[in-house]
């Protein structure tokens, strides 16, 4: 692959740059190291551009050739589909988590958005290197050398539940994450406070952004004791199912990956949920692989 | 459902202003979660990561990634060698 500017959302840290730009409670507080999947880039002699609130205008205006993202509710692709480029997500522990701002760890992952199937995969190749760093990564994946690869349809196991299991997850998980930001160690906090909680709660009532305000509400109330059963513990069983379901979705169907329904809103889901790799293309089309078998979507893409 | 609880749980006090949209927006996420009271998972085990390798934990290493003055200056205000900030106890 040639050289090319790449660029990064706002979750992904880089030395010396402003963490989370544009949500308040994080102004002013600057990372002290860089993300692995930056410093595995520029490694390999691609220019960094810098961070962005709009990297698939960024990609689609020619000023970067990639954007490295971490997109786990699925707004990034959506915006990528939009936009006609490609946005390819990986499986689950491919690419490090290591600079990443935590959301829901149990599927954070760094994905690329691209004008193309060859450039995003060849960023893939570059940032999907094992890092000590991340606790997270998956072993190794086997040589491929599979070379005809099929293109299926089928419907999406308990794809009526999904969204609620994914939405529970992903509070009870950001609800930990964020937690962090309290007002005191990160950035900003609110002004005249009366003492060490109302410090707290006030920094975060007026500082945190609107989505984690939610997930960090609805988390605890899936955490605590009169919830926990019913939705939480029973999120993460429902979780199993799916997984094997997919597993034994793609076994019955040999070196083939899953073209989901172009109307299908909740994509994200099945990639987070089963932390299996997919792939958007122009025009609506979204493939999924088998875990581990990214470059499955890449020769399936050449068929389109 | 009453979300002021949960707000607070999570140490958030929300402007005035923001509160009904907020409490919507909670009990909108609390009927979508209740979906799972119609499911029956026939005693599956909870899956707490999709990756198939054990949980292996590291061992702990102590390392010194940064120097306190690194860290200070990501800091919006330092004082003294520690962040500054407004007094807390009463």
């Amino acid at each position: 692959m040639d050289a090319l500017k790449f660029c990064t959302d706002k979750l992904i840290m880089v030395k010396g740059m402003p963490v989370c730009p544009g949500v308040a409670i994080t102004e002013g507080f600057v990372s002290p190291y860089t993300a692995a999947a930056v410093c595995l880039m520029t490694e390999a002699g691609h220019e960094y551009a810098g961070q962005t609130l709009d990297p698939c205008g960024s990609v689609l205006s020619g000023e970067c050739g990639a954007a490295l993202c971490c997109d786990v509710r699925g707004i990034i692709r959506n915006e990528a589909d939009k936009k006609g480029l490609v946005y390819l997500q990986p499986s689950y522990g491919t690419v490090s988590r290591r600079g990443l701002v935590a959301q829901m760890a149990s599927a954070d992952q760094t994905g690329v958005a691209a004008k193309d199937a060859q450039t995003a995969f060849g960023v893939l190749k570059i940032i999907s290197t094992r890092d000590d760093g991340d606790g997270c990564m998956a072993p190794l994946a086997e040589a491929e050398s599979q070379s005809e690869i099929n293109i299926f349809e089928a419907e999406i196991p308990f794809e009526k539940f999904l969204p609620a299991v994914f939405e529970i997850l992903y509070c009870a998980e950001t609800a930990g994450n964020v937690s962090r930001f309290d007002g005191l160690k990160f950035g900003s906090r609110a002004n005249n406070t009366a003492g060490l909680n109302d410090l707290y709660a006030r920094s975060r009532g007026e500082l945190l952004c609107e989505e984690w305000q939610l997930a960090s509400a609805a988390g605890a109330l899936v955490l605590s004791k009169d919830f926990f059963d019913r939705f939480y513990r029973k999120a993460m069983c429902v979780r199993r199912l799916f997984f094997d379901a997919v597993d034994e979705m793609f076994a019955a169907n040999k070196n083939a990956v899953l073209r989901l329904p172009a109307a299908y809103k909740n994509a994200h889901t099945v990639t987070a949920l089963a932390g299996v790799p997919s792939l958007f293309l122009p025009g609506g089309i979204r493939l999924a692989a088998p875990r581990y078998k990214d470059e499955w979507l890449l020769k399936a893409s050449k068929k389109f | 459902m009453e979300s002021e609880k949960y707000f607070n749980m999570a140490a958030i006090r929300l402007p005035q202003e923001k509160k009904a949209g907020m409490d919507l927006k909670f009990n909108e996420l609390f009927e979508l979660f209740c979906l799972l009271d119609g499911f029956e998972t026939g005693g599956a085990e909870p899956l707490v990561s999709v990756l198939q390798t054990g949980r292996a934990l590291r061992a702990d290493e102590a390392v010194k990634n940064f120097t306190r003055e690194e860290l200070l200056g990501c800091m919006t205000d330092s004082d003294g060698g520690y962040i500054a900030a407004p007094k807390t106890l009463g």
